[in-house]
């Protein structure tokens, strides 16, 4: 059976919360780290930081737990001021195509395709999956950073397993 | 060497099947899924389960390379491929072998000739089993099989060679419309099975639907473990079987004898069913095809025997002889197994997939329930609509039925339709009481309205 991950979801009482803080408090941004998952307020009497995730025009919560990456959206009780931008520590996962052997590289001994920080278009290639001989590569869904590797050089991983995290970025 | 972890490539009933003997013999076992079964029971009971693909049968339970890949990266020694998806595919069998891995079933070469039906008749006319009438060879054109047919007399059947289990075939009732079917037909069987050939057969009516179970130890013992009638069918799909036939001795010492003599000559390993029809008017029973992998009915077997086919299966695939001899097989009392499936009978037995908001089958004494449902249970749209096998053993059939009826009846199923009510009709009427059923039955009898019964569909 797959390793069980404990799960922390972000309820609409703990955003109210959040939000609060962040009136209460004469700071413009606030970031929150709790146990892999991350907040960042911004207010948004300035434009939004240019790196930032896409702005919500409802106050909506996207909240990912660590282990297997889900979307939550918390729709508003009251229309809120503040954009509220959630980049959790998951981003955009790179999901197994198919059950096989993990490769970073093209071939032994050759630079890994990615590394944590490398910037990906979407479409480029971030490893390969063989099995039985038959190399399959797997490609960025979105253009971004990568975050995480969660795979290990020749591990064998599962189909829909998480193999990697890309933090999305919008092309410059 | 004997067998140490198995992959069993396959879902369902059968899958959890497989796995049970597997744990009382201490084997240990990698289960595979798709996206859809994640919630399976053959998944959680496995000691090791992995995620394969995505629903699709196509994308996940017949990936060959990723079978394969699974078995070597799990630390598996043997795959069992259970009935139906790759279990009669030869070039797996071989690509098995090839990589190392035990296969649980026939040698790849003898189940690429069994699976060629045509190959398949002229082995047993050579070896003195008895044959429909029909084509020596695969037939060339229609004007073959017109010449072929004038010798038999109309109707005839034209079959495909690579079809199999009721599939591929083609009544023709007059000349004239031989070459329309001729042509049809290859077009057909080119494009099902990738292999249009074809041969040709008489077509018997009102036959019986006899199959002897053989197990072989690849090493030139091959026993047979009695017969099974599973003449009760719909559109050539099984719906109940039993065991024994109520054939004379002397017939059924000529087909269990005919079955022995086919495994030895082929060298027969693992277990099969050699099937038969069987004429009741004439009193003559004749070879169809055999089925090189362990079937859907298995326990009708075991249910009278006392002998677990899948156990044998492993010994063998672990280079040990077969745990008995023919001295010691003697078949006692009476078996009958339903199959009920997720079908509207009143509906056309259109499948219908959804959640089991019930699902309490019946127990008792002489009761086995093969199943992979479980109250809760999101049966999948994407495979077969069996939901479990109840088989039921008494020491007679008079007594079988009743034992049947009643556990039927226990059975709870709700929120999907299943088969149970129509089965409780089918075991009520006087024509299968009687045992007066042929292999149309369902269609041409009960279907019909010509009997007291379902309202005509």
């Amino acid at each position: 059976m797959s390793e069980q991950k404990t799960a922390y979801y972000l309820s609409f009482s703990d955003v109210i919360r959040v939000l609060r803080l962040v009136d209460e408090t004469p700071f413009q941004e606030l970031q929150l780290e709790l146990d892999g998952l991350k907040v960042r307020v911004v207010q948004d009497k300035e434009a939004p930081a240019p790196h930032a995730a896409a702005p919500l025009a409802e106050p909506s919560v996207l909240a990912a737990a660590s282990g297997p990456v889900r979307e939550q959206a918390v729709a508003a009780a009251a229309p809120l001021t503040k954009t509220v931008f959630v980049s959790s520590a998951e981003g955009t996962p790179v999901f197994a195509p198919l059950a096989g052997t993990f490769y970073r590289a093209a071939s032994p001994g050759a630079p890994p395709f990615v590394e944590i920080g490398t910037v990906v278009k979407e479409g480029d290639v971030v490893a390969i999956l063989e099995i039985m001989k038959l190399m399959n590569h797997v490609t960025a869904p979105c253009a971004g950073v990568i975050t995480e590797i969660r795979a290990n050089n020749e591990q064998f991983v599962e189909y829909g397993q998480v193999l990697a995290v890309i933090k999305p970025e919008r092309a410059a | 060497m004997p067998v140490n972890k198995v992959l069993v490539a396959n879902r369902g009933e059968i899958a959890v099947r497989i796995i049970r003997t597997c744990k009382e013999l201490g084997i240990q076992t990698v289960a595979v899924y798709s996206e859809a079964d994640r919630d399976s029971m053959h998944a959680r009971l496995a000691d090791r389960a992995v995620c394969i693909g995505p629903p699709s049968a196509s994308k996940s339970y017949l990936q060959q390379a990723t079978l394969i890949g699974v078995a070597k990266a799990t630390g598996a020694d043997a795959v069992h491929p259970g009935y139906g998806f790759l279990a009669e595919n030869a070039e797996f069998a071989a690509l098995c072998e090839a990589q190392g891995l035990v296969w649980i079933g026939p040698a790849a070469p003898l189940i690429r000739r069994m699976g060629n039906k045509a190959e398949a008749r002229r082995t047993a006319a050579q070896v003195g089993v008895p044959v429909i009438p029909g084509s020596e060879t695969i037939l060339a054109d229609a004007a073959a099989a017109v010449q072929t047919a004038r010798k038999l007399g109309y109707p005839v059947l034209l079959k495909a060679s690579a079809g199999g289990g009721g599939r591929g075939m083609r009544q023709v009732c007059a000349e004239h419309e031989m070459q329309r079917n001729f042509e049809q037909a290859r077009s057909e069987a080119q494009s099902a099975f990738g292999d249009g050939s074809l041969y040709l057969e008489k077509f018997l009516t009102g036959v019986r639907h006899i199959e002897v179970q053989i197990l072989g130890d690849g090493r030139g013992t091959v026993v047979h473990l009695g017969e099974r009638d599973c003449t009760l069918q719909r559109r050539h799909q099984k719906l109940v079987e039993e065991g024994p036939s109520l054939l004379s001795p002397a017939l059924r010492r000529q087909l269990t004898e005919a079955a022995v003599r086919l495994g030895e000559t082929t060298g027969y390993r693992s277990a099969g069913t050699v099937e038969f029809v069987f004429d009741p008017e004439s009193q003559q029973a004749y070879f169809i095809e055999v089925n090189c992998r362990i079937q859907v009915e298995h326990p009708v077997t075991e249910g009278i025997t006392g002998i677990d086919i899948v156990s044998e299966q492993l010994r063998v695939a672990g280079g040990e002889a077969l745990s008995f001899v023919q001295a010691d097989v003697s078949p006692r009392g009476h078996a009958i197994e339903c199959r009920i499936n997720a079908e509207d009978a009143a509906e056309n037995f259109r499948p219908r997939p959804g959640t089991l908001t019930a699902f309490s089958p019946p127990g008792g004494m002489g009761v086995r329930v093969d199943t992979h449902c479980y109250s809760g249970y999101v049966v999948p749209p994407h495979y077969d609509s069996l939901l479990a096998k109840l088989v039921v053993t008494a020491p007679d059939r008079g007594q079988a039925l009743r034992r049947m009826r009643r556990a039927l009846g226990e059975f709870v199923v709700a929120g999907i339709p299943t088969t149970i009510p129509f089965l409780l009709q089918v075991l009520d009427t006087p024509d299968f009481v009687s045992n007066r059923i042929h292999t149309r039955w369902i269609e041409e009898t009960l279907m019909a309205g010509k009997i007291t019964g379902p309202s005509p569909l």
